[in-house]
């Protein structure tokens, strides 16, 4: 079966230097010289892409500003003695994950933390309030703060006991 | 919540999941309705200025259609799948209805301006992306299908290579692939 040209396009992006992309190139045009133009059309459009779609039509536009791509915590993130496995829910301010603890024991928690370009002074404090409120209760139906903090970007977060149903927190 | 919509969109989960093709165009109009009344009852609840996120709002129509338990993560892609569909179009609707508007009047209920959807793309450049879409939709589904689920819902691109069964270097490939594509049919970058 002939490769689909974003295969053939993923294989040219791959290649190390500019020097065996044409190589590549040359290979490809030797037997389809429409799929060679193809290509180096779309590497030109490659080139120039910048961050084109890369900001989603629905972040809010302060987070965009706030956030370039990537520059967020994630599943894989390391936030103090927590690595960030999945995102479980996510609401108007906050994010929650399901991430792993490793020590002093081993076991799954979910951790929220304040959502890029929310950090103001009136969100962060409202976010405050709920954690401490939180860390006040102690109640088989809530799930109980484990641990708190700020991450390295300084963003307030929050470990919580996982429990079934989290992501359904109306405190989302 | 009305279950009759739940139990729908549980049985419409199943059969695409069955290999039924119409499933999923089945699907599309319930998300979109139970995104647009969302929306509507979140605006009006909301504190004026309050703006409602798209891929918050596609989470919640999730927990409400489909439910909070363990689903099956492919069902969860299904679903996020018609969820990028219904948001593109509420989104072109949007930037639609805003270019006919100083024609007539506005029998809208819901004011999709308040809710932060496209905000920072102009409309006419919206539009343009979406025809470039259509068009890449027909060459090469499954990178359109990415480009929903990360530019209309806001997935990353983890998420969106998880919802569509990918591996993340054929996502990643897939992503290249798409963006240069449509830029190449836009000609000017969005």
């Amino acid at each position: 079966m002939k490769a689909a040209d974003w295969e053939l396009f993923g294989n040219l992006l791959d290649l190390p230097s500019p020097a065996a992309q044409v190589e590549y190139l040359d290979r490809v045009g030797a037997d389809d010289p429409a799929l060679r133009g193809r290509l180096e059309a779309l590497l030109r459009e490659h080139e120039r892409a910048g961050n084109f779609l890369e900001n989603s039509a629905s972040a809010p536009a302060g987070e965009r500003a706030a956030a370039p791509a990537n520059a967020g915590e994630g599943p894989g993130s390391v936030i103090g003695r927590y690595k960030l496995l999945e995102l479980i829910g996510e609401g108007g301010f906050g994010a929650v994950y399901m991430a792993e603890q490793r020590e002093p024991v081993r076991r799954k928690v979910a951790l929220k933390i304040i959502k890029l370009g929310m950090d103001t002074r009136q969100v962060t404090g409202r976010f405050e309030a709920e954690r401490q409120a939180l860390a006040l209760m102690d109640h088989p139906n809530i799930a109980r703060v484990l641990d708190g903090g700020t991450t390295d970007r300084g963003r307030p977060y929050f470990v919580m006991e996982l429990v079934r149903g989290l992501a359904a927190d109306p405190l989302l | 919540m009305y279950s009759g919509a739940m139990s729908e969109v549980t049985r419409l989960l199943n059969a695409i999941q069955d290999g039924d093709p119409k499933a999923a165009d089945e699907l599309v109009p319930l998300v979109y309705g139970e995104l647009r009344a969302l929306a509507a009852a979140r605006l009006a609840r909301e504190m004026p200025g309050q703006t409602l996120q798209a891929t918050a709002l596609v989470h919640e129509a999730y927990l409400r259609l489909v439910g909070g338990g363990p689903q099956e993560w492919n069902s969860r892609g299904h679903f996020f799948s018609a969820a990028a569909e219904a948001m593109r179009r509420i989104l072109i609707e949007n930037a639609r209805r805003k270019r006919s508007q100083k024609r007539g009047g506005n029998l809208e209920r819901v004011d999709w301006s308040e809710v932060r959807l496209a905000v920072e793309t102009d409309d006419d450049r919206l539009l343009a992306l979406d025809e470039g879409l259509e068009r890449l939709e027909r060459e090469e589904p499954q990178a359109a299908a990415l480009v929903k689920l990360r530019f209309f819902v806001g997935l990353t691109g983890q998420e969106a290579a998880q919802a569509l069964g990918l591996s993340e270097r054929s996502a990643t490939r897939l992503w290249a692939y798409a963006r240069a594509w449509l830029l190449r049919e836009l000609q000017t970058p969005l």
